[in-house]
């Protein structure tokens, strides 16, 4: 019989992961009660740190050069 | 009336083994398939050559045309069920993609796997059988890829085919599930990202409809390939039972987009197969109409409308059409709609009510296509292309995107279909606040869709312990040879959905059969157990 691989379904990219969001995962920030105007800018800044979040989370991912890795995705049809 | 108490439903979905130097014309195969075959949690009675075998959890693992790796659920009564277990063998192909590239970059390891007797013998597994320039290998979940047919300039297409079992009245009010099924993408595509020789950029609400040219078709899964395909195989007993056949859907990575779409198309079905009931469903659709498919996919807004036998219609008109159906269906037939099916309803229309509205965002963190909309929009505005944020995210459609802008987004998309989550755009987009604080816009409407479909512990049990009803059955059989192993020499299982045959050195090979895809176990296997225990 094939060798049995140690390796639980979720566990091998769990610890990776975990690490990842223990360095990432800022608590999502409350909208306090404020003036408008620094609620609107308080608004402003909390989407902008989304934004670059998102924006850092995501380079982190990608491959390094993006043109040759998106034209080697290449597939034989299937059904 | 046959009417099932709670749906079968299946989902095939062929993924792509993606390698670093992949010639199309030339290379067999990319990765030693006995090697891959091996990653999976199979029963070590299967041939061992074989590229068409059953996991523990009742789920079949199949090389499929093209050399796609393709991963059969279980049947599964109900959709919650038929997602999880769908996820399981995504987190199987993520599985065999981490082993495959430990093999290339670990030569010890891959021979200590090697060392093991029935591997080494294969003739495809010696240690000068692995073209590690293919190497790393990388899975995706998707359903295009970059190339093109050379001579006609098509999509290169694999596919994800849904399976839903159902009486076999529904062959005859096929038509009637059309304008659903043409229309469901709104919610149910896996978004694509297109850029045309005059550098226009497009976004495609789904995949697959860029390969669909026909409504009904009995014969072919590659050319033309039909919305409904209308092989009769039921794998239940005929007559009985029909299994009706989805070769149009995407494969979703976000698993609301799957439990939504099957969901929805599954109660449906259960309208459609009441004969007292569905009358008037008929919107006429003649097979030239089946370009719709395609003019729904080109416009993320959902608003152009089209005409079904003269009569103007929107992808939101339609899908309201059938929402309402259903919703008094269930209120005039009194039948009690279990909480599954409530949520689905729920979850419906909050999404077309959503989509109506033009916020298009509130759905990202839960639809695969307005996901990818949010995130190009996201890394066009953090890369400057786009100077303030807009508020339905289509800046970019049908205008010309330079190439580093194009390749940018373009990998995001392709990222997006990952299954390795390390990897993944989509598993990176889940962990984010921007994610969270978008996903509150639904929660404010559908405080359960907090929760998750299912969990970690799930996906652990639903990886050896197959669902309820015939796959558990299989399991038994499988378990049954391995025991007569031990007394008779059994020497391979074949299995199939419905029967499983147990070949024996003696020659006196044995076969099981199961019709009846509810049952967990048939007389004949309950007699093979008592004699065993004899």
């Amino acid at each position: 019989m094939m060798r049995t691989v140690h390796l639980k379904p979720t566990e091998a990219t769990m610890a990776a992961q975990k690490k990842k969001e223990e360095k990432k995962g800022k608590p999502a920030q409350e909208v306090k009660d404020a003036q408008p105007a620094a609620d609107a800018e308080q608004k402003a800044k909390e989407a902008k740190e989304a934004l670059d979040g998102l924006l850092d989370e995501i380079d982190d991912v990608l491959e390094e050069n993006a043109e040759e890795f998106v034209k080697s995705y290449v597939q034989r049809g299937g059904e | 009336m046959n009417k099932p108490l709670s749906r079968v439903f299946g989902l095939e979905t062929e993924y792509a083994l993606a390698a670093r130097y992949f010639d199309i014309t030339d290379s067999p195969r990319a990765v030693n398939p006995d090697l891959f075959f091996n990653f999976f949690p199979r029963s070590h009675l299967h041939n061992r050559y074989s590229q068409n075998v059953f996991t523990e959890n009742g789920a079949r693992i199949y090389l499929d045309t093209g050399f796609h790796p393709e991963y059969a659920t279980p049947e599964c009564q109900g959709v919650t069920t038929l997602v999880l277990y769908d996820k399981v063998g995504e987190r199987m192909m993520e599985r065999a993609e981490i082993l495959l590239n430990r093999c290339w970059q670990d030569r010890s390891f891959l021979a200590w796997l090697l060392s093991a007797p029935e591997v080494i013998s294969s003739p495809h597994s010696g240690p000068n059988q692995f073209e590690w320039k293919n190497y790393p290998i990388k899975i995706y979940r998707n359903n295009v890829s970059m190339n093109t047919i050379p001579d006609t300039g098509e999509p290169i297409s694999w596919g994800c085919h849904e399976n839903y079992l159902a009486s076999p009245i529904i062959l005859e009010r096929l038509m009637w599930l059309v304008p659903h099924l043409i229309t469901r993408q709104i919610y149910g595509g896996a978004g694509w990202l297109m850029r045309g020789t005059d550098s226009v950029a497009r976004f495609l609400l789904a995949q697959r409809p860029l390969v669909i040219s026909a409504l009904l078709g009995g014969s072919s899964t590659t050319h033309p390939r039909p919305i409904i395909h209308t092989r009769d195989e039921p794998h239940a007993a005929p007559g009985t039972w029909k299994r009706l056949h989805l070769i149009l859907g995407d494969a979703n990575i976000s698993p609301w987009a799957t439990w939504l779409k099957m969901g929805a198309t599954g109660l449906i079905i259960g309208v459609l197969e009441d004969p007292d009931f569905a009358s008037g469903v008929d919107f006429g659709v003649s097979p030239g109409e089946v370009s719709v498919l395609k003019a729904i996919c080109n416009d993320p807004t959902c608003t152009n409308t089209f005409g079904f036998s003269g009569r103007k219609h929107t992808a939101i008109s339609v899908q309201r059409f059938y929402l309402d159906l259903v919703r008094r269906y269930y209120r005039e037939e009194r039948s009690p709609l279990s909480e599954e099916s409530a949520r689905v309803l729920q979850l419906w229309q909050a999404v077309l009510d959503c989509i109506e509205r033009g916020d298009v965002e509130a759905l990202a963190p839960y639809l695969d296509n307005f996901a990818k909309l949010h995130l190009f929009e996201s890394g066009m505005l953090g890369s400057g292309a786009l100077p303030a944020r807009v508020s339905k995210g289509f800046s970019f459609q049908d205008k010309v995107m330079p190439d580093k802008l194009f390749y940018y987004l373009k990998a995001i998309d392709l990222s997006y279909h990952r299954v390795l989550r390390e990897k993944s755009v989509y598993a990176a987009f889940q962990r984010t606040d921007a994610c969270r604080q978008l996903s509150r816009r639904l929660e404010g409407v559908l405080p359960w869709i907090a929760g998750p479909l299912f969990g970690d512990a799930d996906i652990e049990r639903a990886w050896f312990s197959p669902p309820p009803g015939r796959p558990r059955w299989r399991q038994r059989v499988m378990r049954l040879a391995e025991e007569l192993q031990e007394l008779e020499s059994v020497t391979s299982i074949l299995v199939d959905w419905s029967n499983v045959q147990v070949a024996k050195a003696n020659l006196a090979n044995e076969t099981f059969k199961n019709l009846d895809p509810y049952s967990e176990m048939t007389d004949e296997v309950l007699e093979a157990v008592k004699r065993l225990k004899n």
